[in-house]
């Protein structure tokens, strides 16, 4: 989904006009319906299935939460003015205070015409509320009674200008306050993030079927594992290398196929192993030649296959004839007609493990698992002289996998990368529209979670690992004309847990990047540039670790772990073109040390000190100042900022933002941001590190791969 | 021509009035467009928000207690319906009555009412909260 891309262009061009006048004046109109949350098991399909827990009986179903409609949008009518906030301080979770007039104008007939009946407190929850102890009903009920009442009620506020608007916040009334003369309806409401905020890690909150504690833990850490093989064959072979040679766990013996004139002949020569039972999803295969391309194929055999039930596609309830070779609707081995299950384009020279499609299979006894090779090596020919090509293989053997016995008694809750602990978080807790970053880093080590935890905490933790930040925004786009509410609508706003954007520059900046001109912002720019949060090195400590594999004590801290120090740029020197002694800091030791005993290696301590380098840096260059409202800047978005008073021509990284509209006299619909100046030296060096970093150890590949531009000397030492 | 209430529900009779207004205010609608200065110091960013309402001010005398009371059923009727004012021109609106402020005067001798208000008269200010235009002037302007 996306915003439609036509209203946001007329309220961008409307919004900087600064003449937000006429067919261009704010709007803000509000809808409100009844919702109940409700959970249960849900088939899904295969792809939307981020977790997995040993013995689950639920097949393709998965534990979630859903919004149901329980009617029709209604406009919120008399809206005197919102003001909304979100601020990551606040887990990224948005508020909005809505102040409605509490009196109606209901339309009557009389003898003499239409007139309107004035009734006061219309629009309250309790209005009509048969009364005990022998009081009077105020009024009959009407339309709008126990509407406006608790969390059950969504409501989204659509803004903009003139007839373009789109969506500013969509969330649940939690409190209302009513007063009377003037009688005012005050709704207080929070974004669908209360979700997770809200919702303890217990009970149906959580997958019901796991009691708390729950532990999620990297799916590969919860196998042993094994290599398997036998009954090595080969459509055909060179004399002194035969198939069997494949298992015997020798890199100096290798089979090897017979000579073929072309690189691609007609028939591939193939290389097969037989498996014993049991759970598959990788193999291992070292070829005698490189560059081969390689097609996977899979013979499922049934007997003593793991669950009983025989073979079939683990996790999945796709069951396979016995003897069926198992076809994933990929296409058939060139000149036969056997369906593969993986195509290899480049097997690489080394011995490696490929992984088979999804999460493996479950096989029985005998089931084989067969390599065509394509794109032979041109060498020696072995039957007669001259050249001849071949494929050939060194090692090629199954890794079967078992669950460890703690794993499988206790329920773990098993991933393969750390956004699907976030994206079944999500399912659990109701929220069914995000925008999830895949990392790319497994989980370090398992997490376990209890009764006294929020899933918010869940979140957290995954963020902290890795950098991300979560927030919510409202539904792009809301149909005004239409304000039916059919059963599948069941948005509670979306979730966005990615890197920040304060990571990117450049083309790796997602959203649109919009400019606030000083001929649109309203009041007193205020930037602080300022060095308290600044430390003059930082040093993390992790794991407890022998001295020879590098464990370094410090200060009368005895202890012998893994440290990393990082030297910021701002205790350096050589800045700007001054001299290698000019501290910016005027060389004052202001230590960090930072302890995590979860960090296991060298690396993780040096991602860690940028990470908190980074923080710094951004904490000490901020901005916040007031425009008119443009209600498609969120958070974790980029804005430019161009100021003559302060000096200001740079990028801002929004961490807060507020809005207000106001109706009637004195109206208005203003924003207010705040954030960091992205473009100081400090934060550039210290992201241009951090993004190399974490490219080296094949972390985060959301980050930009545009130029890196790179000041100052080089960055990090150990010591 | 008398200025005229009328009770469109029909449970009052229409009122016209013993006297009409003397005087009234501007009458009118005010387009609310805020000003905001921008920090580049060249111009303001202006924010249209709705239009104030259109109210009727009017400023008369009453001088019997038969139409200051006439006048007080009509502000408490106003409490919970609106009824329609027909002005001595023909204009009529359908209004709430949203000020009745009457302030007594002494007089010597009050020929009008010497029976209920002999020694006094009443100024009043009166504000009409215009809801719809059901004919006149300003016909085709949301109120």
């Amino acid at each position: 989904m996306a915003h439609d891309a036509a209203t946001v262009k007329t309220i961008r061009q409307r919004w900087k006009s600064g003449e937000h006048v006429g067919v261009a004046k704010p709007t803000m109109r509000g809808y409100v319906r009844s919702v109940v949350l409700g959970r249960e098991l849900h088939r899904v399909p295969q792809d939307d299935i981020y977790a997995h827990i040993p013995n689950w009986q639920g097949g393709n179903k998965i534990w979630q939460g859903r919004w149901y409609p329980k009617s029709d949008w209604v406009a919120l009518p008399n809206v005197l003015s919102v003001e909304g906030d979100q601020d990551f301080n606040q887990n990224g979770v948005g508020n909005c205070v809505i102040e409605i007039d509490n009196v109606a104008m209901i339309e009557q007939s009389g003898v003499a015409g239409v007139y309107h009946l004035i009734e006061r407190g219309y629009y309250s929850p309790f209005r009509g509320t048969d009364p005990r102890g022998g009081l009077p009903p105020i009024a009959a009920q009407n339309e709008w009674y126990d509407v406006l009442s608790d969390k059950s009620t969504q409501i989204i506020i659509v803004a903009g200008y003139g007839d373009a608007a789109i969506p500013i916040f969509e969330g649940l009334v939690n409190d209302i306050d009513m007063t009377s003369r003037p009688d005012r309806i005050t709704l207080t409401c929070r974004d669908g993030g209360q979700v997770v905020t809200d919702q303890r890690v217990f009970l149906n909150a959580k997958v019901r079927y796991v009691k708390d504690p729950i532990t999620f833990a990297d799916r590969r850490d919860a196998d042993e594992t094994e290599r398997k093989g036998y009954g090595a064959e080969a459509k055909n072979r060179v004399p002194w290398h035969p198939p069997r040679f494949v298992l015997d766990d020798k890199d100096s013996t290798s089979w090897v196929s017979g000579d073929y004139n072309v690189r691609s002949p007609n028939e591939l020569p193939w290389l097969q192993i037989a498996l014993p039972h049991g759970r598959y999803e990788s193999f291992r295969f070292k070829p005698r030649f490189p560059d081969l391309t390689g097609y996977v194929a899979i013979k499922a055999k049934d007997k003593n296959a793991p669950g009983k039930h025989g073979a079939r596609k683990h996790f999945y309830n796709t069951k396979y004839k016995d003897g069926e070779w198992i076809d994933e609707g990929l296409g058939t081995v060139p000149g036969t007609n056997i369906p593969y299950v993986k195509k290899i384009d480049d097997i690489k020279g080394k011995g490696t493990q490929y992984g088979l499609p999804d999460y493996g299979y479950d096989l029985g006894d005998d089931s084989k698992i067969r390599i065509y090779f394509d794109n032979l090596d041109r060498g020696r020919a072995y039957r007669s002289p001259g050249r001849a090509f071949h494929a050939g293989a060194v090692e090629f053997k199954g890794i079967r996998r078992r669950l460890t016995a703690e794993a499988r008694k206790n329920k773990w809750i098993l991933v393969d990368d750390l956004a699907d602990v976030v994206r079944t978080v999500f399912q659990w807790s109701g929220i069914n529209e995000w925008d999830v970053e895949t990392t790319g880093v497994r989980l370090r080590e398992k997490s376990t979670w209890n009764r006294g935890n929020f899933l918010i905490d869940i979140i957290n933790a995954a963020s902290d690992q890795v950098g991300y930040a979560f927030h919510m925004r409202p539904r792009e786009n809301f149909d005004e004309g239409t304000l039916t509410s059919p059963e599948e609508e069941m948005s509670m706003g979306i979730a966005v847990w990615r890197q920040t954007n304060a990571m990117r520059s450049g083309g790796g900046v997602r959203d649109a990047v919009e400019m606030v001109h000083e001929e649109q912002t309203l009041q007193g720019i205020n930037a602080k540039i300022t060095d308290e949060p600044l430390a003059y090195n930082i040093r993390v400590r992790g794991r407890a670790i022998k001295r020879k594999k590098g464990g370094r004590v410090l200060g009368g801290d005895d202890t012998l772990r893994w440290m990393y120090v990082y030297r910021p740029p701002w205790s350096r020197g050589e800045w700007r073109g001054h001299e290698s002694n000019d501290y910016r800091n005027a060389n004052i030791k202001k230590y960090v040390v930072h302890h995590d005993n979860s960090l296991k290696t060298l690396a993780q301590c040096k991602v860690a000190a940028l990470f908190i380098a980074f923080r710094e840096a951004m904490e000490s260059a901020q901005v916040q100042f007031e425009a008119p409202c443009m209600p498609t800047m969120y958070l974790d978005q980029h804005c430019g900022l161009f100021d003559t008073g302060t000096g200001l021509s740079t990028r801002v990284y929004i961490a807060s933002r507020q809005y207000s509209y106001r109706s009637g006299e004195n109206g208005h619909f203003k924003m207010a941001l705040a954030g960091s100046l992205l473009d100081t030296q400090d934060i550039v060096i210290v992201r241009d590190e951090l993004t190399q970093l974490l490219k080296d150890n094949g972390y985060d590949p959301g980050i930009s791969r545009g130029q890196l531009r790179r000041w100052g000397r080089p960055f990090w030492r150990n010591n | 021509m008398r200025n005229v209430f009328i009770d469109p529900a029909g449970s009052r009779p229409d009122y016209p009035w013993a006297i009409n207004h003397s005087d009234e205010e501007e009458f009118g609608k005010k387009r609310n467009i805020e000003q905001g200065a921008t920090t580049a110091n060249n111009g303001f960013v202006k924010q249209q928000s709705d239009d104030s309402p259109l109210i009727i001010r009017v400023n008369g005398s009453i001088l019997t207690q038969a139409q200051f009371e006439e006048m007080k059923a009509w502000w408490k009727l106003c409490e919970s319906q609106t009824i329609y004012f027909r002005d001595f021109a023909g204009d009529e609106y359908e209004v709430i009555i949203s000020e009745f402020l009457p302030t007594r005067h002494k007089t010597i001798r009050n020929p009008r009412d010497f029976a209920n208000a002999p020694y006094w008269f009443w100024r009043y200010k009166m504000s009409m909260e215009v809801i719809r235009i059901r004919a006149g002037t300003w016909e085709g302007v949301t109120p």
